[in-house]
């Protein structure tokens, strides 16, 4: 939601990250004329979703539109890897992935940089690429940061990856240790690559274990955890201890109709300025199913909601954290990899309930 | 005069007969690779993830998928019996899947020959091809059958 903000962010810092992202590219498309096993993918996935909400919601505008473009490459170099996304929309260019990793035969993988964490399946299914998602927008809880979520989607550091095939099943897992966000400004800040030692990210930890099995119906399911150190600036709160447990499934009987679900359990440790500390918890899960009527068009809805949020000191900080919604909609995917999305929803953020209609054009191109 | 001619015309269509039956052909789809790799098979589990862009190592040589997009009624085949997905959710697939791990989708090709010459020149490389295309190739070998019938 934050794509609709009344914010501009300052043009010099934003043509430094496109310059520096810039040659990085061009460095790496040379390094591809040198390697003969060098293989690479550029990506933009441009969107522009067209909303209008029953009324006005201050700071968000009540009707509006929002262009964005996300730029994904990746390079490939026999076991080694390169991720990378560049976020540009009208209020912020920001470098939200750039990982190196390793491959191995076994399937062992070892990532460093900054990417999102293991919190739920919307970051590792997605990532930022609207266009995969059946929905216009993430879960509230899992939302990224500047888009009101409560749970650090990004961490900078090492990942560590593996999997294990037992009768049909892939058994994996994922640990990531690395910085965290900090609380700034109603929002989390994840650890900026391109403007480091800004912030005093303290460390943050995130695990998932899953079972997968692949056939002539999928079944995806698994159990996360975090533990975050959030430094904070605002409201007399110096920092807060954040422990996540949470569960998610992906479950379809057959090809036409997917259920997605998850459930969280968030305890947030607050500690106050004068040495005090409050500490609270509180529930958050949705439920998503999708139906495909056929090749082109699903049908789907989504549930999401919480018990305890509205007491937690930590989740008050952030006004634009959605804590409920309840959506429909359908998604219209065309040959040329092109999607048209039409939502309705009712939700409730910055303190206000109100009904939100939006349209969404989101494609990847080549 | 008469029986001669008669005879002449059925003899013409006893000739005729086999090249009727032709029509009918008995196809056979086939997984292929370099013979160089020296892979002889692959398993069900490993060919679902080769071509669901997993990476696969077998022999030596990490393994890389080719679409072979030159005949959809293989194309078609090939969906059904390998990665079990419509068109569109295999292409969103394979996009999911090169965000999540990077490198390259699985090239594409809607030509045959620039298949096969694909195949020979980055070993390593597996696709699904007609048998009676690749049938004169000692250089190629055929690691696994995905389908075989008969198309009108």
């Amino acid at each position: 939601m934050k794509l609709f903000r009344r914010y501009h962010a300052p043009p010099q810092a934003d043509l430094l990250r496109l310059c520096i992202v810039t040659t990085a590219l061009m460095l790496a498309s040379c390094f591809a004329v040198a390697g003969s096993n060098y293989e690479s993918e550029f990506i933009p996935f441009p969107e522009v979703t067209i909303h209008y909400y029953d009324r006005d919601v201050p700071p968000t505008q009540q009707h509006g539109s929002a262009p964005l473009v996300d730029f994904f490459y990746t390079a490939k170099y026999n076991n080694w890897r390169v991720l990378s996304e560049f976020l540009v929309s009208s209020d912020e260019r920001d470098l939200e992935r750039l990982i190196v990793g390793r491959i191995g035969p076994n399937g062992r993988q070892f990532w460093l940089g900054r990417n999102h964490t293991d919190l739920d399946q919307w970051n590792r299914l997605f990532h930022r690429e609207t266009y995969l998602q059946t929905t216009i927008h993430r879960p509230g809880i899992i939302d990224f940061e500047d888009d009101g979520g409560v749970l650090p989607a990004h961490i900078t550091g090492l990942s560590m990856e593996d999997n294990k095939s037992i009768s049909g099943h892939s058994l994996n897992y994922r640990v990531t240790i690395g910085l965290g966000p900090t609380l700034k400004q109603q929002h989390l800040v994840p650890y900026d690559l391109l403007k480091p030692n800004k912030n005093s990210n303290n460390l943050a930890l995130t695990a998932i274990v899953s079972d997968q099995t692949a056939g002539d119906s999928f079944k995806d399911s698994g159990l996360f955890l975090g533990h975050t150190i959030i430094s904070a600036q605002t409201n007399n709160i110096l920092k807060i201890k954040q422990t996540v447990l949470g569960a998610y499934t992906n479950y379809n009987t057959d090809s036409a109709l997917l259920w997605r679900a998850s459930a969280f359990y968030v305890v947030d440790d607050v500690d106050l300025a004068g040495g005090t500390n409050k500490k609270s918890s509180f529930v958050y899960a949705y439920i998503q199913p999708e139906y495909n009527l056929n090749a082109t068009w699903t049908l789907y809805g989504r549930a999401e909601g919480n018990s305890g949020a509205d007491n937690d000191l930590y989740v008050q900080q952030i006004p634009s954290f959605i804590s409920e919604r309840a959506l429909i909609g359908t998604r219209y995917q065309m040959e040329d990899s092109q999607v048209i999305k039409f939502e309705l929803a009712k939700l409730r953020q910055y303190g206000q309930r109100f009904l939100a209609a939006e349209v969404q054009w989101s494609a990847a191109f080549p | 005069m008469k029986c001669r001619h008669a005879i002449a015309t059925l003899l013409m269509l006893l000739l005729s007969m086999p090249s009727l039956a032709t029509n009918e052909k008995n196809r056979h789809l086939v997984l292929v690779t370099d013979s160089a790799t020296g892979i002889t098979a692959l398993s069900t589990s490993e060919i679902h993830k080769l071509f669901l862009g997993l990476p696969i190592e077998k022999g030596g040589h990490s393994l890389e998928a080719a679409i072979n997009h030159s005949d959809p009624f293989l194309y078609e085949i090939f969906l059904q019996k390998i990665v079990y997905m419509s068109s569109i959710s295999y292409d969103r697939h394979l996009l999911s899947n090169v965000i999540q791990l990077g490198g390259r989708r699985p090239q594409v090709f809607n030509n045959t020959q620039s298949l096969i010459t694909a195949l020979k020149q980055k070993p390593g490389t597996v696709s699904v091809l007609w048998e009676n295309d690749i049938r004169t190739r000692s250089d190629l070998t055929i690691i696994g059958e995905i389908w075989h019938g008969t198309i009108e």
